[in-house]
């Protein structure tokens, strides 16, 4: 009766141990997943939607650029477009609550989903980007930001957009799957992606002030950071 | 050639050396005796039944039945190609699929959806094409052959077939590949 009860016990071990093992396996979640915005239905609005994507993919080159230094895994950063079985870029058109689910088995870093609006001076984009646990110390999952798309976004990251993409990419260098804590093995690299997060947010939220939030994260994580470790 | 200069039919006599019996018309070889004996008529109109003869005993002593293989040509982040061909002479059926992962502990047997046509899922003798796999889409989103924590080095698809021969068997079929990079 023990022994039954013992080697039980052995195999939830040895399940756990696979599992954890299969967890640490995992690759880096290095993907921008963008499902197809609102407001995309006439020619110019899709035409400024394809300009937006580009520009994100730009900015996600020349991101990885500048702090592959620190991180090899940004090299691998690129945007992926959210399709049907068919094969087609699909809108976003369920409730929010699956997107717990897309995210843990999809593996992006983020998901991007928003409209685009016509102003008086060109188009513009309203993103809500889903970061699920990777929202480290921000109030929501969600973080809303703009974009005009506009040729001078092509060559810079100094927008909101990259500012979160390098907050989580931050906080998944630095979270410990194991225990939802900080991997301290990890802080180099984390900390540094955090200050140059940091950096940037400093210059969106003085354009922003409604983005301080996120600066106010960046901060706290990097405290809670210089605690942990 | 006789040595007694007799027949060797009918006995009489018959001129030395000669291949053929002056009195009873026979010839002398036992070759040329068959072969003068065969009605060449009734060997051509015996073609056909024995043909015919041949092909019903065949259909019905030879090995008949289906023989459907399958190769993997791609396992993608969403979707697997494979080409099958049924190498038999009867029709198979697939009737469904699903797929194990190697780094998932538990073995669960994840369902996979036909990516073709309920006809094209029938494979007559001889028939071949390409089959695509799905996972079932969710939310009408495509989703990924393999989970993101079950993703990394050593994983592999196991992928199990259900085929049904002609005469109504049911038939596994299996083929493996490794998950896509970054799957």
């Amino acid at each position: 009766m023990r022994s039954r009860r013992l080697m039980k016990v052995l195999r939830a071990a040895f399940l756990l141990c696979a599992l954890l093992a299969a967890a640490a396996q995992a690759d880096d979640r290095t993907e921008i997943h963008m499902f197809r915005y609102a407001g995309t239905n006439d020619q110019p609005a899709m035409g400024a939607f394809l300009d937006f994507r580009d520009i994100i993919s730009q900015k996600l080159l020349l991101l990885a650029r500048e702090v592959t230094e620190f991180d090899t895994a940004t090299n691998r950063l690129r945007i992926t477009q959210v399709r049907d079985q068919a094969g087609d870029w699909t809108a976003f058109s369920a409730d929010l609550s699956m997107l717990e689910g897309y995210w843990r088995d999809h593996g992006p870093l983020g998901v991007l989903l928003g409209r685009i609006r016509q102003r008086s001076d060109g188009f513009a984009v309203r993103s809500s980007m889903y970061l699920g646990p990777l929202q480290g110390d921000l109030p929501q999952a969600f973080v809303d930001i703009d974009l005009p798309i506009a040729d001078e976004q092509f060559d810079t990251t100094r927008d909101s957009h990259s500012v979160v993409t390098l907050y989580a990419l931050a906080i998944e260098t630095l979270r410990d799957p194991a225990s939802a804590g900080i991997d301290c093995r990890r802080r180099d690299v984390g900390t540094h992606l955090l200050n140059e997060a940091f950096m940037r947010a400093q210059d969106v939220t003085r354009d922003l002030p409604n983005l301080g939030f996120v600066q106010d994260a960046i901060a706290k994580t990097l405290e809670r950071v210089r605690q942990a470790c | 050639m006789t040595e007694a200069g007799r027949c060797r039919v009918c006995a009489k006599p018959m001129p030395q050396g000669a291949s053929k019996c002056t009195v009873c018309g026979e010839y002398q070889h036992w070759s040329r005796r068959l072969l003068a004996g065969i009605n060449l008529g009734a060997l051509v109109a015996l073609v056909p039944i024995v043909t015919l003869a041949y092909a019903f005993l065949a259909d019905r002593l030879g090995h008949h039945g289906s023989d459907l293989r399958a190769t993997v040509l791609e396992c993608g982040q969403d979707r697997i190609r494979l080409f099958a061909t049924n190498q038999g002479d009867r029709a198979a059926v697939m009737r469904g699929a699903n797929y194990r992962i190697s780094t998932d502990a538990a073995a669960q047997a994840r369902p996979l959806a036909f990516g073709i046509g309920d006809d094209d899922r029938l494979f007559e003798g001889g028939a071949n094409r390409a089959v695509v796999l799905q996972p079932p889409a969710r939310d009408g989103i495509a989703q990924p052959l393999v989970p993101f924590d079950l993703t990394g080095a050593g994983c592999e698809i196991v992928i199990e077939i259900d085929t049904v021969a002609f005469d109504h068997s049911a038939t596994p079929l299996e083929a493996a590949c490794p998950c896509a990079a970054g799957a």
